[in-house]
């Protein structure tokens, strides 16, 4: 039992915040559903056609609502149709953190030093979980009855909860064989974080396309979206919650197993030491001349799978745009919104709504991972070495700031040239002047988030990537819901996903450019300024 | 001139931790050393020095100059070895080595490539692959590889093994030698009395004393175990200079030493010594020993 209270004690902030979170998700949604659908009939029947539309568009986030005139339905989307890949990358990160971190830490040693068996220690990360889990399932569904004013079956929320928890349970035991995979935390993070991200595309896309229905069922999410028990005749699917459990008892079994095989320290297929000539000269010292130069020549390799993967992206996307076109030509409002905008040409529309907004999605991405960077060479002692050189903490940030910059111009070039050439390879044409167009005003809308990210991490190193992540999901849902719920312009205006706009399809406003280029500069002076009087180090 | 100066150095954390009015002269070309048991406020002095963490009050100038205000033309002249080195992931030693000397802008392959013969340090592997020693020798490398004016190490022995901690005193002598400034901080007592000049005590954040190298040698004593083959001549260890608290069990003594060994080893020869075993007192025993016996005198 006592590693279980450990699990709980060295990951108390992250469970105690998810479930508070999800505590305010569950009120907000609930006692605000009038608010949005309004009170009439036909007032509910509009707000669920105009959902129904923008649920087409995310499709490839979250699967399409059904039955949005009631607040069983609008629930079952809202939240707990996000919930599998939101919470599921929360979950799959306490799971890598839980085992991977701590290992990584030296924490997983102080257990199998004090007689745990290995098997012991997954047994109680999954422990410590599974209590965490149901306290934040069950909180949740409390929270949705209390605030429903008793519109939503209690029975019915008690179903949706124990569907919850057995995907929940799933990533769970994903994240604990990623653990096993990855070297550090951050890989195994990757390598499930990708996982989850295919399966739910399989689900969504799925749902959203006749051509790729029949891939639906590979993926262990749509065994939860087969339970739709709040809303009206909507039904418990026990066959895909005893499928997720069972999928899950598996994955944790072989997480045990792998564990069990490995050394501690290692993934589980470790490369041998590379046998490699005595050196004793430096290596790269032309390139950390050039102080910039120096921070592109660290990240070369991340930085060749970033584009790796914006490159799968754009592939994606321009491979299954004529399908998703057909599809989406039957539903008349998103029909007649994408014809408008793009004169007609539907297929260029997609293309440049749903990739841009992924490739902004990714770049956001990107620039929290950067931020990662910073708090961790903060963290590990990295940026103490660093300022024990003739280097002033000014030019820390502002070769920082330069990196990025460099480095969001990159990617965003080349993964709009690579689409710019394959869409045209398959008839999809876009102008020049508009790709590279799009292809710059990336770049303040990276460097953007980093110089929120400098500003906090200059302040306060703990806790700037969860800041930055809840401020990438709030931004990016604000373009969404904003012109759905009639909220003022202003409020879309403090997207910076509405900020940037759409070049590929459209002129940008460039008064929105400059509010981006005001807060790059902005964020990277102040972070200038507050890292001159902070304390450095552990 | 003085190679570091403070003036009232105080960095208060709170609930009595931190560092408090710290008066402090180091001169140059002198091995000085920082003496306190773990949280005395070692850690947090050097890096009060380093322009880390900023003070609470007071001022710090290392080589004439200010340690906030011109940290940075300072640190060209300083070597740093903080108490623990950072995770460098998985950057191969030679990068990292690559990276240190790009950022200060200079090239000095030849004297890394000294560096590395003496302490038997191969670049090749990558750094979360090296064990915890040679991580201490290669936080050594990058502090002494630019041939600093000043070097400011922070526990610079930890981890190293009895012949690399040789070494490390042979390149301390010789910075000494070529006019070079050292303060390095330790727990060990033995570490500061092989090489230093000078010492500090510090103890709960603030200064006790500073005392010289012979002082040290007065005040350093050993707990000593002898076994016998038959129970020895009693009286003739009594008279042994230095010695204390001897008390003897038929073939068995136990007692404590201050000052040089030599008068106790020419006392044993002859005796049937079949085994002995010396221990240096932890650096609380030895301070509260000086401390005591001052506010008794």
């Amino acid at each position: 039992m006592s590693g279980v209270r450990f699990f709980l004690r060295t990951h108390r902030r992250v469970i105690v915040g998810v479930i508070v979170a999800l505590l305010a998700l569950g009120a907000a949604q609930a006692s605000g559903y009038t608010t949005v659908a309004g009170d009439s009939e036909a007032e509910r029947a509009a707000f669920a056609s105009e959902s129904e539309s923008l649920a087409r568009r995310l499709a490839y986030l979250a699967p399409i609502p059904t039955e949005l005139m009631t607040l069983g339905g609008y629930v079952s989307w809202r939240v707990f149709g996000a919930l599998p890949l939101l919470l599921g990358l929360g979950t799959l990160w306490l799971a890598v953190s839980m085992l991977r971190g701590s290992e990584d830490a030296n924490r997983i040693e102080l257990l199998l030093g004090a007689g745990d068996r290995r098997v012991t220690v997954v047994r109680e990360a999954v422990t410590a979980f599974a209590l965490s889990a149901i306290g934040a399932s069950f909180g949740l569904c409390l929270s949705l009855w209390t605030t429903s004013s008793g519109e939503l079956e209690p029975s019915a929320l008690v179903l949706q909860a124990v569907a919850l928890l057995a995907v929940l349970l799933f990533v769970f035991g994903l994240g604990t064989v990623s653990a096993q995979l990855g070297g550090s935390r951050r890989s195994a993070f990757g390598i499930g974080a990708a996982t989850l991200f295919v399966l739910n595309l399989l689900n969504s896309l799925g749902s959203a396309s006749g051509a790729l229905s029949g891939f639906r069922r590979l993926s262990p999410l749509s065994w939860y979206s087969a339970s739709n028990p709040m809303a009206r005749g909507g039904d418990f699917s026990v066959a895909g919650t005893g499928a997720l459990i069972v999928v899950a008892l598996m994955l944790l079994a072989l997480a045990a197993l792998a564990f069990e095989r490995r050394d501690i320290g290692q993934p589980l297929v470790a490369a041998h030491l590379s046998r490699r000539r005595r050196a004793l000269a430096p290596s790269g010292v032309g390139w950390y001349r050039r102080r910039l130069f120096g921070s592109l020549y660290e990240q070369r390799v991340a930085l060749g799978w970033w584009v790796i993967g914006v490159f799968v992206v754009v592939i994606f996307f321009v491979t299954v745009a004529p399908g998703m076109v057909a599809a989406l030509e039957q539903v008349p409002q998103l029909h007649d919104y994408l014809a408008t905008i793009t004169n007609g040409d539907i297929a260029r529309g997609l293309v440049g709504l749903f990739l841009i907004g992924t490739i902004q999605l990714l770049l956001a991405l990107f620039a929290v991972t950067a931020v990662a960077g910073w708090a961790h060479d903060d963290a590990s002692g990295r940026l103490e070495l660093e300022l024990s050189l003739p280097i002033s903490r000014s030019k820390v940030v502002v070769r920082r700031a330069a990196s990025l910059t460099t480095s969001a111009a990159g990617i965003g070039l080349v993964a709009l040239l690579f689409m710019f050439v394959l869409a045209g390879s398959r008839g999809i044409e876009f102008e020049l002047r508009r790709v590279l167009l799009a292809a710059v005003l990336l770049v303040p809308f990276t460097v953007a988030w980093g110089a929120i990210g400098a500003l906090w991490t200059s302040w306060r190193p703990q806790g700037a990537v969860f800041v930055l992540t809840a401020l990438t999901v709030v931004s990016y849902f604000l373009q969404e819901v904003t012109p759905l719920y009639g909220w003022p312009d202003w409020v879309l205006d403090i997207s910076f996903f509405h900020l940037y706009g759409n070049p590929l399809v459209a002129d940008p406003a460039w008064w929105r450019v400059a509010v981006l280029l005001t807060v790059c500069t902005a964020g990277f002076a102040g972070a200038a300024q507050l890292s001159r009087t902070r304390d450095v180090g552990r | 001139m003085k190679a570091i100066v403070t003036t009232g150095l105080t960095k208060d954390y709170g609930n009595g931790r931190g560092l408090f009015e710290l008066d402090l002269e180091v001169r140059e070309g002198e091995v000085f050393g920082f003496l306190g048991p773990n949280g005395a406020g070692k850690s947090t002095t050097i890096r009060l020095l380093m322009d880390m963490i900023r003070p609470t009050r007071g001022s710090a100038r290392l080589l004439g100059l200010d340690a906030h205000e011109d940290s940075v033309a300072l640190k060209k002249s300083v070597g740093y070895l903080p108490g623990e080195l950072p995770d460098f992931g998985r950057m191969r030693c030679a990068e990292i080595i690559g990276y240190v000397m790009g950022m200060r802008r200079i090239d000095a392959t030849d004297r890394v490539g000294q560096l590395c013969d003496r302490f038997a340090i191969d670049l090749s592997p990558r750094f979360q692959e090296l064990s915890r020693g040679n991580k201490q020798k290669m936080g050594l490398l990058l502090s002494f590889a630019h041939d600093p004016h000043l070097l400011i190490l922070d526990e610079p022995t930890g981890g190293l093994d009895p012949l690399m901690q040789q070494q490390f005193y042979e390149l301390v002598r010789e910075t000494r030698e070529r006019g070079g400034t050292v303060f390095l901080s330790s727990h060990v007592l033995s570490v500061v009395g092989e090489i230093c000049e000078r010492a500090a005590i510090v103890r709960e954040g603030r200064l006790a004393q500073v005392i010289e190298l012979s002082d040290l040698h007065e005040i350093r004593l050993r707990h000593v175990e002898i076994v016998f083959a038959q129970p020895p001549d009693e009286h003739r260890l009594r008279q042994v200079p230095g010695i204390e608290d001897v008390v003897v069990d038929r073939t068995f003594t136990r007692c404590v030493l201050r000052g040089s060994f030599e008068p106790l080893a020419d006392a044993l020869a002859g005796m049937g010594v079949l085994d002995l075993t010396s221990h240096e007192p932890t650096l609380e025993e030895t301070f509260l020993d000086v401390y005591l016996s001052e506010h008794d005198g």
